[in-house]
């Protein structure tokens, strides 16, 4: 595996993380201080990767968040792109959402 | 107290799902057949759904295809088969956040979403812990949160952290720490034929509740996020609600529904279970519409 991919999905794990912890504190309503720091060190170190994009569009939505103004069509950016970011890690990264297998042996790891 | 009308339709199926991971410690004996199912109920002014299923596309296509899931069908048509309009449904209760359970909300687009708050406050804690503390987090789908994110914007979640009466004679009974952080199971109290228990993930099978030896021992899951001794305790409170009787706990992966209560079986290989009618409804198995 080359360092491009490794680093790929390496960013993936902390965007998928940094998503779900917006959506959690979005449906919460908690406060979004510190994961808007996250949110700007990942776009910065994403910068040229795939993960660009995508860290980008979240901190749109961390922001209008944080100013309580996010709108369906900035959650529907930020899925979009979360789409589009798992389709292309998954072409060289295997599923990392599966925490056990039917048959015990599955290739998905 | 209300009167429901009560089906299980089963959406897709593992034709070889591993028996150590319906039956905790049975490692290394064999498959099974474990189908994917939610249950509906109808009363004169409801119509609901318990659990979603997933959109075996993307994200759901993926984990479907690694856990040899098979026939699956979109709840247009197996809520069409008891002649049912998904975009009707005006309740959806969802036990836990796993992608066969959680994953279809989307096709519930007019329904108030039921969810214990406790699921997703535990993953905004889990994701702040180190990388290598990650499995919590693994089976979360970020998408499925957005589609939460805006169901509450819509004004159409409702996050719950004690027992909560829904609707009449429908509960939400809390079930934390056990197969996952924030779990749910949920009763349902008819006038007309008393207590039913819709499990979640916190039975699998009846099994569970008559034992693995069949030596009317609990034997409890074999997935459990939170603790085992809490998910045999919640099988205990499911017990005693269900007034002993394992046929009154709905386990929604469990094959042997289909020779308890009056079904039908489609030609896709499909089932509906017909578990319990109000006063002045009809059997729809009998009736079923076979749409594809």
């Amino acid at each position: 595996m080359t360092d491009v991919v490794v680093d790929t999905a390496e960013l993936y794990r902390r965007y998928k993380s940094l998503t779900i912890a917006v959506s959690a504190a979005l449906i919460l309503g908690e406060r979004l201080d510190d994961i808007a720091v996250a949110v700007d060190d990942l776009g910065r170190e994403a910068a040229g990767t795939p993960c660009s994009e995508p860290a980008l569009t979240l901190r749109r939505l961390v922001e209008r968040g944080l100013a309580g103004e996010s709108t369906d069509a900035e959650v529907e950016q930020v899925r979009s792109s979360h789409r589009g970011l798992r389709r292309e890690v998954w072409t060289t990264h295997p599923c990392e959402y599966v925490p056990c297998c039917a048959v015990g042996a599955h290739e998905h790891r | 107290m209300a009167d429901y009308s009560i089906w299980v339709v089963e959406y897709a199926r593992v034709n070889e799902f591993a028996r150590g991971l319906l039956l905790y410690g049975n490692w290394n004996t064999g498959t099974t057949i474990a189908p994917y199912c939610y249950a509906v109920l109808k009363s004169e002014d409801h119509l609901v759904v318990i659990d979603s299923g997933y959109n075996h596309a993307e994200f759901g296509k993926v984990l479907a295809e690694s856990y040899g899931v098979s026939d699956w069908q979109p709840p247009e048509v197996v809520l069409g088969r008891l002649g049912f309009d998904p975009a009707d449904v005006d309740t959806l209760v969802l036990t836990h956040n796993h992608f066969d359970h959680a994953g279809g909300v989307e096709f519930f687009p007019n329904a108030r979403v039921y969810f214990q708050e406790r699921e997703i406050s535990r993953y905004l804690w889990a994701v702040g812990l180190p990388d290598r503390l990650q499995w919590l987090t693994s089976a979360t789908d970020p998408d499925l949160m957005l589609w939460l994110v805006n169901r509450m914007k819509a004004g159409k979640l409702t996050l719950l952290s004690e027992e909560t009466e829904i609707l009449p004679g429908v509960r939400c009974m809390p079930a934390h720490d056990t197969h996952t952080s924030g779990s749910q199971y949920v009763t349902v109290t008819n006038e007309h034929d008393g207590t039913w228990v819709f499990a979640g993930d916190n039975a699998y099978v009846y099994e569970n509740f008559t034992g693995a030896y069949g030596d009317d021992r609990f034997t409890p899951i074999g997935l459990i996020f939170g603790s085992v001794e809490r998910c045999l305790l919640t099988m205990e409170e499911m017990w005693q609600h269900a007034g002993q009787d394992p046929s009154r706990i709905v386990p929604f992966h469990e094959q042997n529904i289909w020779k308890t209560f009056p079904s039908r079986q489609f030609d896709d290989t499909l089932h509906i279970a017909e578990l319990s009618l109000a006063a002045g409804e009809a059997s729809r198995v009998d009736s079923a519409i076979a749409l594809r």
